[in-house]
């Protein structure tokens, strides 16, 4: 089963409920499961339309848009939960709130949609508003969906570019930059214990609250223990702090093959005993992590705020 | 480092781990599993108290992982004291791709 992915570019209160209402009611027709994840205010007027038997599973947007591969881990759990009833979802990601590198990351969640979901044979309207966005947002949208929907008939998206492609240009925007004062820890055998309480004694003198600090422990062992037994030595990991953030990148000298790609570690698994589980758990468990694999070496960042 | 101890229960039947639980001892705890699974009934709860444990890496929440889908037809895994740092990372990946395993006796 594919995936009907379409962003729906819409100006005005009156201009999203004429599209949206209809599409949730073809969804309930169709004995789909229908969930809508709306903004405040369309949540409410959208919902009014609609009575509590009618089963549509109302959620806020702002509270269900907070960490793009957690989105698409809890997306990935709605369409488990259902299965084999597909999902149709009124899917409206929030860019409020974010800056230019974590907007970037939206964006590309946007595209990872077309992957991740590609066999779910579920349908996602993604709603832009653009009377409030910026510009650019919306004119990502006909990147990451091939079809579009706005004033007329719903459209093929010429300017469509496959997750591969687009994460590939996601990535190339990148800076590695490390600052001369970024704290250096030999990573020397396979005891990571010290290493474990070297993070945790960072993240504690730069503020973290306990759980980000011990999920960060838990991602620095994670990269650190597949460069102890993939990668070659030395095996190292540098620590600095950028305004709010604390980063903690992990690298050592042995070339990653196959390659990763851009979609490496943003693919849910089925899971906990398929390969791919420890990245993708790495990514739910920090802000963001960046992977680098070049000639001098294979650097995995974790940013945590 | 803190060693990982290992302690086979009775009642409740299962294991007890102390210690911190990462890659260099994923090997000792696949032995002790293995054994003190394989002399319990498919039907009688596994317990595995993690009151004492102070750290588990990823490869070892995929052990439990593993150790609760071979007995998904029979009784499940039950985690008993689960520490916070343990908690965060199941409910991070999510108990979906999880089956079989639950939370037994709450952290002390």
């Amino acid at each position: 089963m594919s995936l009907e992915h379409r962003a729906f570019v819409y100006g005005g209160t009156d201009h999203f409920l004429a599209v949206t209402e209809p599409f949730l009611r073809s969804g309930l027709e169709a004995g789909q499961a229908v969930v809508a994840v709306v903004r405040e205010p369309n949540l409410s007027a959208l919902r009014d339309l609609f009575s509590d038997g009618d089963g549509i599973e109302w959620v806020d947007a702002d509270g269900f848009y907070l960490h793009p591969v957690r989105t698409l881990r809890d997306y990935q759990a709605l369409v488990n939960k259902f299965a084999p009833r597909p999902v149709c979802a009124l899917a409206e990601p929030v860019w409020a709130g974010w800056d230019e590198r974590q907007t970037l990351e939206w964006i590309r969640y946007e595209s990872l949609i077309n992957e991740v979901f590609k066999d779910s044979g579920a349908r996602a309207l993604c709603p832009y508003d653009r009377e409030t966005l910026p510009p650019r947002i919306v004119e990502q949208a006909r990147r990451t969906h091939p079809v579009l929907l706005s004033d007329g008939p719903a459209m093929t998206s010429g300017d469509y570019v496959d997750p591969v492609t687009f994460g590939a240009h996601c990535d190339r925007s990148r800076r590695f930059g490390r600052p001369a004062d970024a704290e250096y820890f030999a990573v020397q055998d396979d005891d990571l214990h010290a290493l474990r309480s070297f993070v945790a004694e960072r993240a504690l003198l730069h503020g973290l609250a306990k759980r980000p600090s011990q999920n960060l422990v838990t991602a620095a062992n994670e990269v650190a223990a597949n460069a102890l037994q993939h990668g070659l030595p030395p095996v190292g990991m540098w620590i600095w702090r950028d305004g709010p953030k604390l980063l903690c990148e992990i690298g050592d000298n042995g070339l990653w093959r196959p390659a990763p790609d851009p979609l490496t570690g943003f693919i849910p698994p089925d899971s906990a005993l398929q390969q791919g589980f420890g990245l993708w758990t790495v990514r739910l468990l920090v802000d963001l992590m960046e992977l680098r694999a070049g000639w001098d070496g294979t650097f995995v960042r974790l940013h945590v705020r | 480092m803190e060693p990982l101890r290992i302690v086979r229960t009775a009642d409740p039947a299962g294991l007890a781990l102390t210690g911190e639980l990462d890659a260099a001892r994923h090997a000792m705890f696949a032995r002790a599993l293995e054994s003190a699974m394989a002399e319990l009934p498919p039907d009688r709860e596994f317990h595995l108290d993690l009151g004492g444990l102070d750290f588990i890496d990823l490869g070892g929440i995929c052990m439990l992982g593993d150790a609760a889908w071979s007995r998904v037809c029979g009784a499940p895994v039950v985690l008993d004291r689960t520490p916070p740092q343990v908690r965060a990372v199941l409910e991070t990946v999510g108990w979906g791709s999880l089956p079989g395993l639950c939370f037994g006796d709450p952290a002390t």
